[in-house]
């Protein structure tokens, strides 16, 4: 049995850790820098302020937020599978320090782990390998690049590629309104799925109903503006895609019976996000500026992890 | 006996993305290959979750790698995935994936060299119609060539399908794919008039197209595997029911839909199980 785990250990290695320290190696130190702000700021729900920064932030800021954010997630994965049996003993250790043995430059990620440690979540004591391969399972199909997009754009994004990327979505929307029988090119439906089929798992219930919740499974429960002016976004796009037909004079029992069925299937997601989101948003946080090197944020994350409520 | 967390480890391959093999760890004998396509709106892995679970006690799943297809239903078409599991099965099968089998030099149990003597193929609604196309391009393709030895492992496979969509949607339109899809997946599938939205419309070319062909080559000695044996949840309001004139006859399971025909459950519900094991039904 020893040989499973750590077969399963080498392969998450292989497959997973060494490319995303990899990734992370190849960024600028200032980019880094920034990123690790963003992503430390979003555990404590500060990525309420974010739409309010009115500076624009360049892109590879928010993508390389991301992969921290994998990062992250990968060793909360790690350390739970290690803790069921299912990863070998100090799985997450010994990955870690293999992983950056090489790579020097990024060797504070073992110390910003540590700091922004993410939270293991409601585990029960039933919980065993079997559960832990299931729930991983259900986390390496459902996010998606399309969700991941969603998320970066959401959470990370400067006010200005946001602005962009919605106010496109906003085209659609009036655009599904004017006419019923709208049809749109591939390649520019692309720019836009992040808001519609990958905006989904944000909303849905199913999502709370996590046993593991690392940052990309954690409950909704600290909204922004983002995320209200997207779900109102897609409410109004929900009521367009009752109208859609390929026939022009669809008659109104087949548009009933559109609604219908779209309202059983809606019902919950939106309803509960909303109900959430209406009650929590007093989240109050400040926003870490003008740090310069890692050292500086790890220490500063130190200082205010003592004092700042944990909305997880 | 292993526990299911113990029993197989997914491996995501790089290639063909989308892809995951769950290897087993079983030393005895592993001699079987087992093949999943999931339908609309599925995921590689997720959607056929409740086999692994339920079959974990079972020696036959033990005995079985598990190869997961994954694509995207919204967007590729149902031709572009089908030839790419003609063209890629063939590094599964009848050898292991060695790529998959070991790492660091850690092998995934004994024994990671010996061939599969058996090839299960098994798809959920759309992935049925895909399995289908997959099946009787290959029989072409080697009839074609002169029929030369040996045969393509698709023709050697068993055929278990759930629900297939070989007769496309049952309602037509937009309500015919939200009933697929969820309502955001069918807004997409609609804008851009997607291969899941026209192809599956009743009567479109794809579908006549795939039904003529088979039943065509099925009568052939040496396609045996274009007859598919099928079970049909009851009530399907998602694709019509109808099978192929060459198919076995099919079976229907009352209180099942058309998402939870094929979702097992230890203990309570086991039939898929068997259905995939012995292509019985009943």
């Amino acid at each position: 049995m020893s040989d499973v785990l750590a077969f399963r250990t080498a392969l998450h290695r292989t497959n997973v850790m060494a490319p995303i320290v990899s990734a992370l190696s190849g960024y600028d130190d200032g980019v880094l820098v920034e990123a690790a702000g963003l992503v430390s700021f979003q555990k404590y729900g500060t990525h309420t302020l974010l739409p309010q920064t009115p500076e624009s932030i360049a892109m590879p800021r928010s993508h390389a937020a991301m992969i921290l954010v994998a990062f992250l997630d990968e060793m909360t994965w790690l350390r739970i599978g290690e803790s069921v049996g299912y990863y070998e003993d100090m799985a997450a250790t010994k990955i870690l320090s293999a992983s950056l043995e090489d790579k020097p430059r990024v060797a504070w990620l073992s110390e910003f782990d540590q700091v922004t440690a993410n939270p293991v979540g409601n585990l029960n004591v039933k919980f065993g390998a079997q559960d832990f391969q299931r729930e991983l399972a259900l986390v390496r199909d459902e996010v998606t690049p399309n969700l991941l997009r969603c998320f970066r754009l959401v959470e990370y994004a400067g006010a200005e590629e946001w602005k962009v990327e919605f106010d496109l979505l906003r085209v659609l929307e009036g655009l599904m309104e004017a006419e019923h029988s709208l049809s749109v090119p591939p390649s520019s439906l692309e720019a836009l799925t992040w808001g519609l089929s990958g905006a989904g798992l944000l909303y849905e219930s199913d999502w709370e109903r996590r046993v593991v919740r690392t940052r990309l499974l954690r409950p909704v429960r600290i909204p922004n503006e983002r995320r209200r002016d997207l779900l109102s976004l897609r409410v109004s796009i929900a009521d367009s895609a009752t109208r859609l037909s390929e026939d022009q004079g669809v008659d109104g029992s087949r548009r009933i019976a559109t609604a219908l069925d779209m309202a059983v299937r809606n019902r919950e997601g939106v309803a509960t996000w909303a109900a959430v989101a209406a009650t929590r948003l007093t989240a109050e946080s400040e926003f870490l500026g003008g740090l310069t090197t890692i050292s500086e944020g790890l220490e500063a994350l130190r200082l205010r992890q003592r004092g700042w409520p944990d909305y997880e | 006996m292993e526990t299911y967390g113990q029993s197989h480890t997914p491996n995501q391959l790089h290639s063909p993305p989308g892809w995951t093999l769950y290897v087993s760890h079983h030393d005895q004998s592993v001699h079987r290959l087992a093949v999943f396509v999931h339908g609309f709106n599925g995921r590689a892995v997720s959607s056929w979750l409740d086999f692994q679970e339920a079959g974990a006690d079972r020696e036959w799943w033990q005995e079985t790698d598990l190869l997961f297809i994954g694509y995207d239903s919204l967007k590729e078409n149902i031709s572009g995935v089908a030839n790419r599991i003609r063209r890629e099965l063939p590094k599964f099968f009848p050898l292991p994936f060695a790529a998959a089998m070991s790492v660091d030099g850690i092998r995934a149990r004994k024994d990671i060299e010996s061939r599969y003597d058996e090839l299960v193929v098994i798809g959920h609604s759309l992935g049925g119609l895909i399995v289908r196309k997959a099946l009787y391009d290959a029989a072409m393709k080697w009839d074609e060539d002169g029929r030369p030895s040996p045969t393509p492992a698709l023709l050697t496979a068993k055929v278990r399908l759930f629900s297939p969509a070989s007769a496309g949607f049952q309602a037509a339109g937009f309500l015919g794919s939200l009933r697929a899809l969820s309502i955001w997946q069918a807004v997409e599938v609609f804008l851009r008039r997607a291969s899941a939205y026209s192809d599956l419309q009743p009567g479109s070319a794809i579908l006549t197209e795939t039904r003529h062909r088979t039943e065509m080559l099925a009568k052939d000695q040496g396609f045996g595997a274009l007859r598919a044996r099928i079970v049909w949840a009851n009530p399907d309001n998602v694709v019509i029911v109808e099978r192929y004139d060459t198919d076995f006859v099919d079976e229907s399971w009352d209180g099942t839909t058309h998402a939870s025909v094929c979702k097992p459950k230890r203990g309570i519900f086991e039939k898929p199980l068997d259905f995939v094991e012995t292509g019985f039904a009943t």
